[in-house]
């Protein structure tokens, strides 16, 4: 254990006493209570106890499976229990359920893949429960995966097969919600939640098998705890992982993992029939359109998928889609059509909207009617719609990228890879033979389109990922065993932007403050405004406004109502900047006026109640977090004249590396280091003509706009950030200059004031 | 872009990639990856490993996408293709193709199919397309319903004409052949077929199953009436009774094996005949979805398919820009005239 621990680059933490508090960490002391002793002594009475770990047979869990009493807590089993079996043992994966054992007991390491519709993600993890016997050894199997409400909603549906309540034997845990209980042996949780268990205990002692799910996503998180989990399993002989993954670019996890064996299964899916367009679209949206209208209009009975990029786009093709089906059905006797938006940011009971079955026709005997879903690529993997038979794709989805060299991260239009265009095609051939029109040539889909996807991790600003890995006792970084090693310049801009935060030495080790902006879930520069905030005495603010700016927009800005909807924007209006704006509105919505119909209020105001909402249960979160670091909680009178500067000063704090400064020819600002023209955005509040703004976004666009700006002062950026305001790592240029006069300014005014002094 | 595109001006910084600091080397990035040992060039991750292959461009420098300000289709260019033709330089493109080394006689047909294409955009454009009801299939002397449809097949067919509309020249034969018959994608956008030939091959072979049991349910229909052979006579059975019939004089005897052969025969006719059906359905269809097409074209994105090698067809009522001012200006007189609102729906009076 010794030896392999130093072949390890992996630093061990020590646990110690004060690790007994910590909630990550609550398993390595529970042996001492009675909690598992208790599951042992179930799982005893059962049939389970006959079965020799890792040597079960496909037949002999059949028996058990059979009842009548419940393996796992010995009660009873339900008439509904029955029923699901039955069901579940029709899916796909049940036929191989031998072999799978077969390979899952000779092996480490598993690799898995099973088209959607196989039913793995709730099979196999409870074919491992049956073979790894997790309770007998005090442990857990996990599950990870990349979304949390598949965590949550997966969860329920196993407890309901295994016939045991949610929570007890089986469990998930998201961020800030965990419902297991120490009798849980199967855990569902998101992929960040167990990256962050990690943190604690680099071994990830407590589970007998880990199970990745939906690994073809190449979530960041699961991207690193596979490079994680690689280096485990190596220190843990009897920890098992299982790779699970939707698609055939199952040769490269296999060959990532050295091997490991791979079992395939068929899923249970329909025909689809690809059509291509002879030429290509000069208007994508118009074709798709033109698209769902004639397949509305001669195709028989089906659904319609129809994929587009953004919500506006989406909500713009609704309504004339909308339109047309019902001209359509005035002059032509079509069948109805319905159309509906689905997009992340949509309110629940909106996105329910879209299980509604397809509209009856107009009348009896009339043609039959059809829905129509227009959404972003949500509905590519993670959300499974029944009744489509036609998709429409037009080949693009909005893609996160990450310029190192400007510092730029952005959701972009871009067209999509080979393998999402065959995920959006299939999802025609759910519930029987489908057809899917691509509005592109063969041709283009053939040299045009990248084969797989870009990972995650290659898209990002990896500032809060370095310091996870950090945290994670990874210090080298360059040799991390990565499926895809990101660029080396976004990994040197994240070093970078963590160094001016203090958040890692100059050796590039970790600091104390860079300990503690790890344990938020936030962008390092948030974190560490947040964590500075006392200095400034306005902790209470920056806990909203960082609450605040992790949701969505605040502001609605329907456009019905333009006008309206700035002129209500102007009450909250503050003229040093957006962000101070926002912070009046957060409290304008805790006041106890708003709070008594606070729908209706924010309605009134052209605000958005759903994002409000989240802020407020994001600091709720947050808070708890900054109480557990023990980060003092002050505000500076709201009467002091220093109110709102305190809170741009502490702006400031997090926000240095985001500063533009006005051109001299007055219009276009450049952002200080960087060197990039920008525009103010043109929702910006910020009355005043200031020479120095910070933001918080860089908007990507032909004009490169920043968007939510606050004035900020030169002599605050000398003042609070040094290093990064060093004058001498400018270049000659206005930025150099402006801050030379500064600094004289300061050092001139200092002088006086000793002078006066004496 | 052309004379009348709209302006835009955007401001580039003198260093919009910012050199500068990807070329320092002593930025703190940079040294600590140094000192790990990394040298500029080389991918990080683990050293020689095994996934390596599978490495793209993407894990050695940040992912660069391309700024969209419209909404372009993959693949489609802006000006595109047909710009050469706005400028009148379509009638050069004889002399081009000479100068290209094209014969005279590949010349000739290139012109020809463009030619072709001006004129079926025009009577599209000037009288609209003629509605036709389907009214059933005539097969010898009754009329078939219910037919099945074929996308595959014609699929399969669409996409080996298309490889060869790349080369430009077979094209022609076949648009002089089958002209009439197929006005057809000048002016299609979707939904045309051509479907990646594995998906096609298992809807065919899903299809095979299917006529192997129909084939299977008449075969057997045919043993139970040569079995009882007075039985009440409907004029199908009677057909092939006399078919039989007669084979069964031209072999002597009644051998299962000169029945099979008997009943492939009756199976390729049927087969033929299907095919011949489905071809005709699959050209009412395209017929179909074309007018549908031309029904909605106010900003059409006449995407057509003239056999020039590598071009588009001009694109009537001049360039896009054109079209798009058009549009602009009826979206204008909409809220007064609601004619003209009709025309930005893109729906035409019937």
């Amino acid at each position: 254990m010794a030896e392999e621990d130093n072949k390890s680059r992996f630093k061990r933490q020590k646990t110690s006493d004060q690790d007994r508090s910590n909630p990550y960490l609550a398993h390595m002391y529970n042996d001492e209570n009675a909690g598992n002793g208790q599951t042992n002594g179930h799982a005893n009475d059962s049939i389970l106890s006959t079965f020799k770990r890792h040597a079960t047979t496909a037949a002999g869990v059949r028996k058990a499976e059979d009842g009548p009493n419940n393996p796992f807590n010995g009660a009873p089993l339900s008439q509904r229990y029955f029923s699901i079996l039955k069901t579940r043992r029709g899916l796909p994966v049940h036929a191989q359920r031998q072999e799978f054992l077969d390979m899952y007991q000779k092996s480490q390491i598993l690799v898995f893949v099973g088209e959607t519709g196989s039913g793995k993600t709730t099979q196999i993890p409870q074919f491992v429960l049956y073979d790894d016997l997790p309770q007998s050894q005090g442990k857990m199997v996990a599950c990870t995966q990349p979304r949390r409400v598949a965590a949550m909603s997966v969860a329920q549906r196993v407890a309901q097969e295994l016939d045991v309540t949610l929570g007890q034997e089986v469990g998930y845990s998201i961020r800030f919600e965990d419902m297991t209980s120490n009798k849980t042996i199967l855990k569902y949780m998101t992929d960040g939640m167990l990256l962050r268990e990690a943190m604690n205990d680099h071994d990830l002692k407590r589970y007998s098998t880990i199970i990745l799910d939906e690994a073809h996503e190449r979530t960041l998180a699961t991207d690193i705890l596979m490079g994680l989990l690689k280096e485990v399993v190596k220190r843990r002989p009897d920890l098992k992982l299982i790779i699970m993954s939707a698609t055939l670019d199952a040769q490269k996890f296999q060959k990532y993992f050295l091997d490991a064996p791979l079992l395939a299964v068929p899923g249970r899916t329909h025909p689809v029939e690809i059509f291509y367009t002879p030429e290509p679209e000069r208007d994508y949206v118009e074709a798709a359109l033109r698209t769902v209208l004639q397949i509305h209009a001669t195709e028989p009975e089906g659904d319609i998928l129809l994929f587009l990029t953004g919500e506006e786009e989406i909500e713009d093709a609704v309504r004339k889609i909308n339109l047309e089906a019902d001209e359509m059905a005035r002059e032509a006797n079509s069948g109805p059509l319905k159309c509906y938006a689905l997009y992340g940011s949509l309110p629940p009971a909106q996105q329910q909207k879209i299980f509604e079955p397809a509209p009856a026709p107009y009348k009896p005997g009339g043609r039959p009617g059809r829905k129509c879903i227009v959404s972003t690529n949500i509905a590519e993997t993670s959300l499974t719609i029944d009744g489509i038979v036609y998709v429409v794709d037009p080949g693009f989805s909005k893609q996160k990228v990450y310029n190192p060299r400007i510092r730029v991260e952005s959701l972009l239009v871009s067209p999509i890879s080979k393998a999402s265009a065959q995920q959006r095609a299939g999802r025609a051939g759910r519930t029987r033979p489908g057809k899917c029109f691509r509005l592109y040539t063969e041709a283009a889909f053939k040299k045009e389109l990248i084969d797989q996807s870009y990972p995650e991790i290659l898209r990002s600003n990896l500032a809060s990922t370095v310091l996870e890995l950090k945290k994670l006792g990874v210090d080298d970084l360059v040799h991390f065993d990565l499926m895809d090693p990101p660029a080396p310049e976004t990994l040197m801009r994240a070093l970078e932007e963590l160094n001016y935060l203090a958040c890692l030495d100059d050796e590039g080790d970790l600091t104390a403050l860079g300990k503690m902006a790890s344990e938020f879930p936030l962008d390092p520069a948030l974190a560490v405004m947040l964590i500075s905030s006392p200095e400034f005495y306005c902790s209470n603010e920056m806990l909203s406004l960082t609450a605040l700016l992790s949701v969505p927009q605040v502001f609605v800005r329907p456009a019905a109502a333009r006008k309206r909807a700035d002129e209500m924007k102007d009450l909250f209006a503050h003229e040093d900047g957006d962000h101070l704006t926002m912070l009046n509105v957060y409290h304008a919505f805790k006041s106890p006026a708003a709070q008594e119909n606070p729908k209706q209020w924010c309605h009134d105001h052209f605000l958005s109640f759903r994002a409000l909402q989240q802020a407020d249960n994001v600091r709720m979160q947050l808070k708890r977090i900054m109480e557990r670091e023990e980060i003092e909680l002050v505000s500076t009178p709201f009467e002091d004249k220093k109110y709102y500067e305190n809170i741009r000063r502490a702006l400031v704090a997090g926000f240095f590396m985001q500063v533009a400064k006005k051109d001299t020819s007055g219009k276009t600002y450049v952002t200080v280091k960087d060197k990039q023209p920008v525009l103010l955005h043109p929702s910006t509040v910020l009355g005043q003509d200031s020479e120095w703004v910070a933001y918080n976004e860089f908007v990507l666009t032909s004009k490169n706009y920043i968007r939510t700006v606050t004035a900020v002062k030169p002599e605050w950026l000398l003042d609070i950030a040094p290093t990064y305001y060093d004058i001498e790592s400018f270049d000659k240029g206005e930025v150099r200059t402006a801050l030379q006069r500064v600094k004289d300014r300061m050092s001139r005014r200092r002088a006086q004031v000793a002078g006066g002094r004496r | 872009m052309g004379l009348g595109a709209p302006k835009k001006r955007s401001k580039l910084s003198t260093d919009p990639n910012n050199t500068a600091w990807t070329k320092n080397t002593t930025n703190f990035g940079h040294r600590i990856l140094s000192s790990q040992g990394w040298q500029p060039g080389q991918y990080l991750g683990a050293k020689d490993a095994a996934h390596q292959e599978h490495y793209t461009a993407a894990n050695a420098s940040h992912i660069r996408v391309l700024l969209r300000e419209d909404n372009l289709g993959i693949g489609a260019q802006v000006g595109g293709n047909g710009r050469a033709e706005t400028f009148g330089l379509a009638t050069l493109s004889g002399i081009f193709g000479r100068l290209n080394g094209k014969t005279d006689g590949e010349v000739q047909k290139q012109q020809e199919g463009l030619r072709d294409a001006e004129l079926r955009s025009y009577q599209g454009m000037k009288y609209g397309h003629m509605n036709f009801v389907y009214g059933g299939l005539l097969v010898g002397d009754k009329m078939e319903e219910g037919l099945m449809k074929d996308l595959a097949r014609a699929s399969k067919k669409r996409k080996a004409e298309e490889g060869v509309e790349e080369e430009g020249q077979k094209t022609l034969k076949r648009k002089k052949g089958e002209e009439n018959l197929r006005a057809e994608a000048e002016d299609e956008e979707s939904a045309s077929s051509s479907s990646s030939s594995d998906e096609s091959e298992r809807t065919l072979k899903k299809k095979a199953k299917k006529e192997k049991k129909d084939r299977k349910e008449k075969k057997r229909q045919a043993t139970t009436s040569s079995d009882s052979d007075d039985e009440t006579e409907d004029a199908k059975r009677l057909r092939k009774e006399a078919r039989r019939k007669a084979k069964r004089d031209a072999a002597g005897q009644d051998s299962p094996a000169e029945k099979s052969k008997e009943s492939k025969d009756e199976k390729a006719r049927r087969k033929a005949e299907k095919h011949a059906r489905k071809e005709e359905k699959r050209k009412r269809k395209e017929e179909k979805r074309r007018l549908k097409s031309e029904k909605t074209s106010a900003n059409s994105t006449s995407a057509s398919n003239t056999p020039v090698t590598g071009n588009s067809t001009p694109l009537f009522g001049g360039s896009r820009h054109a079209v798009r001012q058009r549009y602009i200006q009826q979206k204008r007189l909409a809220s007064m005239d609601p004619q003209a609102l009709k025309e930005i729906l893109m729906l035409k009076a019937q």
